[in-house]
């Protein structure tokens, strides 16, 4: 690669990631016009692949150069009306051109990117286009009929020889040629530029390796050949040998090429070009030149500079205005390149305005003049000019807040535009037909907020295709327009700046959404009945929500709306839902101007004020205290306030946060603590806080003061203006509720400072602020308050997050999960049993039960089923004295046994998290929490043998030839169950080595190679898993004979499959000793 | 290592003297107003504004499990950086500025006049008194 320095592959860089922007509205634009081709878009588009490919060829970026040569391939057969630039085309073009992106985004490394696929699918087009334009594109055709001034048509009219022709000369160089005048004026109302160049076939063209052939194509490719002073053709059959120099070729060449960029293509000495202007007369590109040209003999390919460092004169507006004057059509068109190309600088750069940087500059002038002049006041005490100087400033220094702003904030078009790009390709993918419509791109936000909104603002949008819009039968059928909508609009609204993304597809099924929610536990039935519809549809926003029935590559991985919602909270936004059914749904999201200062309302209570940010206040409500009675009313036990025929719940922010809140008293003035529980204070008896304030009359430290109060409460204090009820209405954008504050002051500017570390667990704040005082204000986040408080939808999205946790952990701890069956044997105490090893469960009673020869049994089914009770192990409480009991039959040894218990008997599944010593005794494996009680899980095995050791003689342990101990090599991670089982086995007689994880089993394996007989595991296991520690061993040949045991819990169909795929040979449950034992071996005496 | 003299400012936690490397104190001052932080954990104070900067006021007896620091004339906030914040630390009362040569000071015992040793780097004597040298991001590190 030749990357000449730095500084030029920057500049080039930033011009072609410019141009690339370009390229993708305009590509999508030249797709929308379909057969109707827009000539100037076309050739800007054309350019700028053009400039690229020019300044890659220069950079020898070799990769980039041959990309965009494709697509100048087929962009120029667009240009020709050879093609008419269909949906898949512009698609290839799309892709090549995100793929130009990120080749310039990793400029150095990539001439080694692969673009072969681009390459293919590019030429493929651009030879199969020739054959779709002839065959399937009949509209394309009837469009040149009716358009006879277009380029091909004049081309036609060259060969006809009733056309006048004039010369074209270079005085200097004594270059001419004659051509059609028509034909040069068609060509230049198009764009077109039309050069006179003089070649020299020899060393232009074959000493630089390209043959007569391929130059005479790259020319057509580019432009039109309007005159040859040789026959095209021949030129084309033309064999340069050696030196035999051949006559100069003159050509009359018409191109969109601007003239800086027209030698990309010739690759000549420039004084050989010249561009020929309207009144036919010619200039010189290497006009700078001043002696004639053509004594320099054209064969030095030394001169052949490259157009990047060649010194040019600004030619464009010189050529485009004769242009723009002399055909109407076209009069739009500079005008709309000036435009763009004046948007592409703002966006290009963080430029800022000299006339901003002024004001900045007067602005820091009159703030020095204004400190002056308090400095002033100050020291000579003029409290009147310190009065005067102290407004003045105040005025500078909101004036430059905001020119600071200003120079902040970005136009969220920038963010916007990307949408349609988005849309088109997403709505192709799936199939549906979508038209975006973009409002207000004007509308500016400071720049860190246009950053972070994109993201959100892109997965929205997405769902809003993916989701909302329905596909075309779909929509027909509802009698809608195949073609959907979606509105994405910016506008500002009350100092805030509010997004709109909506779309007329389906809309959200409140119950659909609802139902979801409780099937995957994330609000429970109760929740679900009280839910509004607005809150069912902000259901959505509940962490691990997704409403996409199959998942899809674009929308429903489960992760969508909650972590929009976060992304949002963390910029201080809000988003909203609105949606109906088979109508549409509308999403707002409301943002701050900028992160760092915010308006806020401040309030007190408590002493402390406490500020509230604009985005969330909704209004103030003032509620007299005589009409408080009136207007609160209590709804189960939350309180809540008539506002305009609609229940509003109050939250009281000193009960929330855990302050007192004062009252003041309106005569004295003075403050007392406010001890009205309940925010009516109606003193009803159902009223659940009366209890509460006995409570609180019975603490020491007010106790006197409570009791004036409750003195004055008989009488009406609070029909005292003064304590009238001050209500922030506030809205997190799920729900509206009344925070009910002590008092109401300013509304203030803020700047926004965080929290210390120790101070991060505090939920209700979301950051402290300094008032003018000096002293520290907190700024509440009102969404958390309400979750805080308990009010409905929140507490379902703490709800979602513990669940969605839960399901995480459960996730992590699957491998753990026991089926476990809870009885108990005396009252208080709770057993557990692996419910795999339960047989069945039977009721009977006391008098049932036979005591002969020494033990206990019951008739069943003909038989005697022996019975014991776990206080017969172990050192428990006996068995309870109840006529009713239950008997719980395991088999053992293959016999059945019954556990006499009592009821309830419970199933539940958990993780087990066991404590196999604390409480272990014979009989008892160990303990656990379930359900809040200590709970004993009883070792069957162990006091059946306890109790009948005959029973289990049977078993002879195998031993290895030496009469040794077989040793097993068992791996499981879990401590509990791998104590519990490593028992199992050595009370057989095995020697066991065990490992915490299958890497660990696998180093072991082959340490004792020659020792281990047989490998028993546990699937889950961190680092390596069983699954693959079996197939390791089964496909190493030292091992591949070890049978391999998998211990699970729970064995399902899925696992056993994979586990015979990889070689286990068998499966067992992991408490279920019995089995396993018999396992082990069978497969050893097998051997 | 060489024998490197340490300045230590000194302040009383409870009835233990503590000391800390006086380059990690930005500033100590006297009570200041504060907002009180409802729903803080009982250790903070509250938080006050240091020009500009919110700082965290943390009653170190009560972090050190020595008791409520009793407010009065002598107690003082010992202003310190801590992990890129300001934390100010209400101590009884300040002591002096001593100078410890670093190979003096001796690892902790188990505790120093109740405190845990794990929140000490070590101690070292004075003339007439023992001073433990506090570890300030041993203090904060476990959060509560």
């Amino acid at each position: 690669m030749t990357i000449q320095d730095d500084e030029t592959l920057q500049m080039y860089l930033e011009e072609s990631v410019e141009h690339l922007a370009d390229i993708e509205t305009d590509l999508l634009a030249i797709e929308e016009a379909g057969a109707d081709i827009d000539e100037d878009l076309v050739n800007k588009v054309y350019r700028a692949a053009h400039s690229i490919k020019g300044g890659a060829g220069f950079m020898g970026l070799t990769t980039i150069k041959d990309l965009t040569h494709e697509m100048e391939n087929i962009l120029g057969k667009i240009r020709s009306r050879e093609m008419v630039p269909t949906p898949e085309i512009v698609n290839v073009l799309l892709l090549a051109a995100d793929t130009l992106k990120a080749l310039m985004d990793d400029v150095f490394t990539s001439n080694e990117v692969d673009i072969s696929q681009h390459i293919d699918s590019l030429q493929t087009i651009a030879e199969g286009g020739d054959l779709s334009a002839a065959a399937g594109q009949p509209e394309e055709e009837e469009e040149e009929a009716v358009q006879p001034q277009e380029c091909e048509t004049s081309e036609k009219d060259v060969p006809a020889d009733d056309v006048e022709k004039i010369s074209i000369s270079a005085a200097e160089t004594g270059v001419s040629i004659d051509a059609d005048p028509t034909m040069i004026k068609n060509l230049m109302e198009e764009g077109k530029f039309v050069y006179l160049v003089q070649i020299d076939l020899l060393s232009d063209v074959v000493n630089k390796g390209r043959s007569p052939m391929t130059f005479m194509e790259d020319m057509e490719q580019t432009g039109t050949l309007v005159a040859c002073s040789t026959p095209p053709d021949t030129v084309r059959s033309m064999t340069v040998e050696g030196q035999a120099a051949p006559d100069p070729l003159i050509v009359l060449f018409a191109t969109i090429l601007k003239p800086e960029d027209v030698n990309v293509l010739f690759e000549i000495p420039e004084q050989k070009i010249h561009q020929v202007l309207p009144d036919h007369t010619v200039r010189c590109l290497g006009a700078e030149t001043p002696e004639p040209v053509s004594t320099t003999p054209p064969s030095h390919p030394s001169e052949n500079v490259p157009p990047e460092n060649v010194p040019m004169e600004p030619v464009p507006e010189m050529v485009a205005e004769p242009v723009a004057t002399k055909t109407p059509t076209e009069k739009k068109s500079p005008t709309q390149q000036k435009k763009k190309r004046k948007q592409t600088d703002t966006e290009a750069s963080l430029r800022v305005h000299v006339s901003l940087l002024d004001q900045l500059m007067t602005l820091a002038g009159e703030l020095v003049l204004g400190r002056n002049q308090l400095l002033q006041s100050m020291s000579s005490e003029d409290q009147r000019g310190a009065d005067i100087a102290g407004q003045r400033i105040d005025l500078i220094t909101s004036e430059l807040q905001e020119a600071i702003m200003l120079t902040r904030m970005q136009s969220i078009g920038n963010v916007f535009n990307k949408f349609p790009r988005v849309v088109r390709d997403l709505s192709q993918s799936l199939e549906k037909q979508v038209e975006l419509h973009l409002e207000g791109k004007g509308v500016e936000l400071d720049k860190t907020i246009i950053e972070a909104i994109g993201d959100p603002l892109t997965h929205l949008v997405r769902n809003a295709v993916d989701h909302g819009i329905e596909i075309p039968d779909v929509r027909q059928q509802a009698g809608k327009n195949p073609m959907g909508k979606i509105y994405l609009k910016a506008y500002h609204e009350a100092g805030q700046v509010n997004i709109e993304i909506a779309d007329d597809g389906k809309g959200l099924d409140g119950r659909m959404l609802v139902q979801k929610a409780m099937e995957k536990g994330l609000i429970s039935e109760d929740q679900a009945k009280v839910m509004s519809d607005k809150e069912k549809i902000n259901l959505i926003f509940l962490p691990g929500f997704s409403t996409a029935e199959k998942v899809t590559d674009v929308s429903g991985r489960g992760v969508g709306m909650d972590v929009v919602k976060t992304n949002l909270d963390k910029l201080g936004g809000i988003i909203d839902i609105d949606s109906e059914m088979g109508k549409g749904s509308t999403i707002r999201i409301k943002l701050p101007l900028t992160l760092a200062i915010i308006p806020c309302q401040v309030v007190m209570t408590g002493n402390e004020r406490y500020a509230i940010p604009q985005v969330n206040l909704e209004e103030l409500l003032r509620i007299p205290a005589n009409q408080a009675k009136d207007r609160i009313e209590r709804v189960g036990d939350a309180e809540v306030v008539r506002l305009r025929g609609n229940l509003l719940p109050l939250i009281k922010l000193s009960d929330v946060i855990g302050t007192s809140s004062i009252y003041t008293d309106p005569n004295s003035g003075e403050k007392h603590m406010d001890r009205r529980k309940s925010i009516s204070d109606r003193r009803s008896k159902e009223s659940p806080l009366i209890a509460d304030e006995t409570t609180v009359q019975t603490q020491p430290q007010d106790g006197i003061e409570e009791k004036q109060v409750l003195e004055r409460k008989s009488k009406d204090r609070r029909y005292h203006s003064n304590s009238a009820l001050n209500i922030v209405v506030v809205s997190t954008g799920a729900m509206k509720y009344g925070l009910v504050v002590d008092e109401l002051n300013d509304s203030e500017e803020i700047v926004v400072k965080p929290l210390g570390r120790d101070l991060k667990n505090c939920k209700g704040y979301a950051g402290a602020t300094i008032m003018g005082d000096g002293r520290v204000a907190l700024i509440l986040d009102v969404g958390n308050l309400a979750q805080m408080a308990g009010l409905t939808s929140i507490e379902a999205s703490s709800r979602a997050t513990d669940v969605s946790q839960e399901n995480l952990q459960a996730l992590r701890e699957q491998k753990d999960r026991q089926s476990l069956l809870l009885f108990r044997s005396a009252e208080n105490e709770q057993y557990a049993a692996p419910l795999s090893m339960v047989e069945r469960i039977e009721k009977i009673k006391t008098t049932d039960i036979e005591n002969v020869g020494g033990k206990r049994v019951i008739r069943y089914r003909g038989g005697s089923l022996p019975l014991f009770c776990v206080d017969e192990v172990a050192n428990v409480q006996p068995l309870a004295d109840v006529n009713d009991l239950l008997v719980i039959v395991f088999i053992v040894s293959g016999r059945e046994v019954g556990l006499l218990a009592i009821g309830p008997v419970d199933a539940v599944e958990l993780s087990l998290e066991m404590d196999g010593q604390t409480l272990k005794q014979s009989g008892i494996m160990g303990s656990t929490i379930i359900n809040d009680h200590t709970t004993l899980m009883v070792d069957v095995y162990e006091m059946v043998q306890t109790l009948n050791p005959h029973w289990f003689e049977t078993m002879d342990t195998v031993t290895d030839n030496d009469g040794k101990a077989t040793k097993i090599l068992f791996a499981e991670d879990s401590n509990f169950f791998r104590n519990q089982v490593k028992s199992f086995m050595e009370d057989e007689g095995y020697t066991v080595i065990e490992a915490e994880d299958g890497a660990i089993a696998w180093d072991l394996l082959q340490e004792h190679a020659d020792e281990i007989s047989i490998v028993v595991t546990d699937i889950e296991m961190p680092n390596m898993d069983g699954f693959e520690l079996t197939k390791r061993i089964k496909t190493t040949n030292a091992y591949s004979h070890l049978p391999v045991i998998a211990l699970t819990t729970l064995a399902g169909e899925g696992d056993i499959e994979k586990g015979h795929k990889v070689g286990i040979n068998d499966y067992q449950i992991k408490l279920d000793r019995e089995k396993l034992v018999h396992s082990i071996h069978g497969f050893l005496s097998g051997k | 290592m060489a024998s490197r003299i340490v300045e230590m400012a000194t302040f009383y936690v409870g009835d233990a003297l503590c000391g800390m490397d006086i380059l990690k104190v930005q500033e100590i001052n006297k009570l200041m107003e504060m907002t009180t932080v409802p729903q803080a954990p009982d250790y903070v104070m509250g938080i006050l504004n240091l020009r500009g900067q919110i700082v965290t006021i943390i009653d170190l007896g009560k972090k050190l499990n020595l008791g409520e620091t009793q407010l009065n004339s002598m107690s003082r906030n010992i202003i310190v950086t801590a992990k890129d914040e300001y934390v100010g630390l209400l101590v009884n009362r300040i002591s002096d500025v001593v100078e410890a040569q670093w190979d003096k000071v001796e690892p902790p015992p188990a505790n120093i006049g109740g405190i845990q040793g794990k929140f000490f780097k070590g101690v070292f004597k004075t003339k007439d008194s023992l001073v433990g040298v506090l570890d300030v991001e041993k203090v904060f590190e476990n959060g509560n």
